[in-house]
């Protein structure tokens, strides 16, 4: 399953990364040179605000960006914009939004069979199965379609589709940012599982830091495009976070969040605050 | 609590569908006065549909009905919809979650909300103008000159809150239903929204109804919270008093979200229990 000898190096390293849209006369920077590196076995969460470049990153990473500048390298090999079919079995995604990633007219089967068939792999009906049981589906929901599951299991469903393939990194968009609180914390405890089962590799993007602590290990704070710190979550936990974006970020996710201080009373200045991306 | 503006008295909202009718709002009973009161629950909680069955904003194929549905002494259930066109945004404002949807595309912003004056106060263009500036200002917009001019696609989405707010107090309404207002917003972002709805509020003396699913937000901003689940208020206390909810349900929203301070291994899932469907409610 995995492309590399253990312990040899980060699982991805990213160097120098840019990513730009826009013609000529109008070149946006939404990724501009920007590195880090995350180690097998690691959950990687990339913080900030719409706007901030941290999606790209991610899509860049999943190789559904190909136009970039920079060196990437994921499980020791350097990755080109062109891909082998190995490096895309290691690598797989799950997106935000369950009711826009998985095909509404497939049954869940067709949807995981689909995978294995293009990565040519055997057994393909005992994967579907143990797939669905590994995100606690069950064999029962094989023939269902996506209208007939509720946010969840289609967030379950797209999860198992990811490693179907057993991957060694699994890339994470947002991922329970469109679930209600309750499922969420299925969706987050079912993560945990899968990852403490063991060989996994996660980088998790999220605007909510709440979650970034919960399931991460380290996290980078992105802003217009740029990381500005990179640390622990026990640091960010302890207060050790030293930028002033982090800061305002961690204060207004505690303000709203579990102090029950009056929004009001704590709400910082404007002038203090970045000026808001255009969204 | 002062006088209520707004009394709700076992409110039912039926759905006529093809496979049978659905109960979506089952026998909801409260007050709003001139405080801040949180609805909060889960998608299909019936929170939104209670919000819009005061505004009669229902679809055709919904049926509400009530003992009492009222806002000040007016029957909403009974309104003519003449009268309903004075309350809509004249006296009870309706701020939705995504100002994308809720501003006109082609119109300029500062004219939508003079629009908005034109319409429930009368008076002349240039009045109008003067107080959509006026009110620009007062929603901490730092160049009203400038943003008047722009296009919805224009600004950013806590600015376009931002206006969504000015807007809807420049009629001056008694009550404020708030349907998900800062949930498109950047967590940043979203604090500047809510101080300033905060202030405005506070200054006007206005009646809040803040409907949102999140309830870190309703705990720090709110005055009451209701708890509904499936159609109903199953739980309602001081939004201070959150931390010590009594109903499982509520209990169990509480320990199912992360926290940055309190780490724990797993989060707290939350067990359905069918008896919460006609349970009591906690108070």
């Amino acid at each position: 399953m995995t492309l590399r000898e253990p312990g040899t190096g980060p699982m991805i390293a990213v160097d120098g990364l840019v990513v730009s849209f826009g013609d000529d006369d109008e070149v946006k920077r939404a990724v501009d040179g920007i590195g880090f590196q995350v180690r097998e076995g690691e959950t990687f969460g990339l913080v900030g605000e719409s706007g901030c470049g941290k999606s790209t990153v991610l899509r860049v990473l999943a190789g559904l960006n190909p136009t970039y500048a920079g060196r990437l390298r994921i499980a020791g090999r350097d990755i080109g914009p062109k891909r082998d079919k190995a490096l895309m079995k290691s690598v797989q995604m799950v997106f935000q939004d369950p009711y826009g990633s998985l095909h509404p007219r497939q049954t869940v089967n067709a949807q995981l069979m689909e995978p294995l068939r293009i990565q040519g792999l055997d057994d393909a009906a005992g994967r579907v199965e143990r797939a669905l049981d590994a995100v606690g589906l069950g064999a029962g929901f094989r023939y269902r379609y996506p209208h007939q599951l509720s946010g969840g299991q289609r967030q379950r469903v797209a999860i198992a589709r990811a490693l179907i393939l057993e991957p060694d990194v699994l890339l994470l968009d947002e991922p329970t940012s469109a679930l209600d609180v309750s499922v969420q914390a299925e969706v987050l405890n079912l993560l945990a599982d899968l990852k403490a089962a063991g060989g996994l590799t996660y980088v998790l993007v999220s605007h909510d830091l709440g979650v970034i602590a919960h399931m991460c290990d380290r996290l980078a704070v992105m802003t217009e495009g740029r990381i500005v710190e990179e640390l622990d979550v026990q640091a960010l936990v302890a207060g050790a976070a030293r930028h002033p974006y982090t800061v305002t970020l961690l204060r207004a996710s505690e303000t709203y969040g579990e102090g029950g201080v009056p929004a009001a009373a704590r709400a910082p200045d404007e002038a203090q605050l970045p000026e808001p991306g255009k969204t | 609590m002062h006088e209520p503006l707004l009394r709700v008295d076992d409110l039912h909202v039926s759905f006529r569908t093809p496979r049978g009718v659905v109960n979506a709002v089952r026998g909801v009973s409260f007050e709003v006065g001139r405080e801040k009161v949180g609805i909060v629950g889960e998608s299909g909680s019936g929170k939104s549909i209670t919000g819009r069955a005061v505004m009669r904003l229902l679809p055709p194929a919904a049926e509400a009905r009530a003992n009492r549905l009222s806002f000040r002494d007016i029957d909403l259930l009974r309104a003519s919809e003449k009268q309903m066109l004075d309350i809509r945004g004249g006296q009870i404002g309706l701020i939705m979650q995504d100002p994308k949807y809720s501003l006109n595309p082609v119109v300029r912003v500062g004219d939508q909300i003079a629009e908005a004056y034109r319409l429930h106060r009368g008076g002349n263009r240039k009045a109008a103008r003067a107080s959509a500036m006026a009110m620009l200002e007062a929603v901490k917009i730092r160049d009203p000159e400038r943003v008047y001019r722009l296009y919805p696609h224009e600004v950013s989405g806590g600015m376009g809150q931002r206006i969504m707010i000015a807007t809807m107090l420049l009629a001056e309404p008694d009550l404020l239903i708030a349907d998900e207002p800062t949930s498109a917003l950047d967590v940043t972002v979203r604090l500047e929204v809510l101080s300033i709805l905060d202030e405005l509020i506070e200054t006007r003396g206005l009646g809040l109804m803040f409907i949102s699913h999140d309830l870190n937000l309703v705990r720090a901003f709110c005055d009451r919270v209701l708890i509904m689940y499936a159609g109903r208020i199953v739980e309602e206390l001081p939004a201070a008093e959150l931390e010590h909810a009594r109903h499982p349900y509520t209990q169990g929203l509480l320990a199912a979200l992360p926290r940055i301070h309190q780490r724990r291994e797993r989060l707290a899932v939350l067990q359905r229990d069918p008896a919460w469907l006609d349970g009591p409610t906690y108070q």
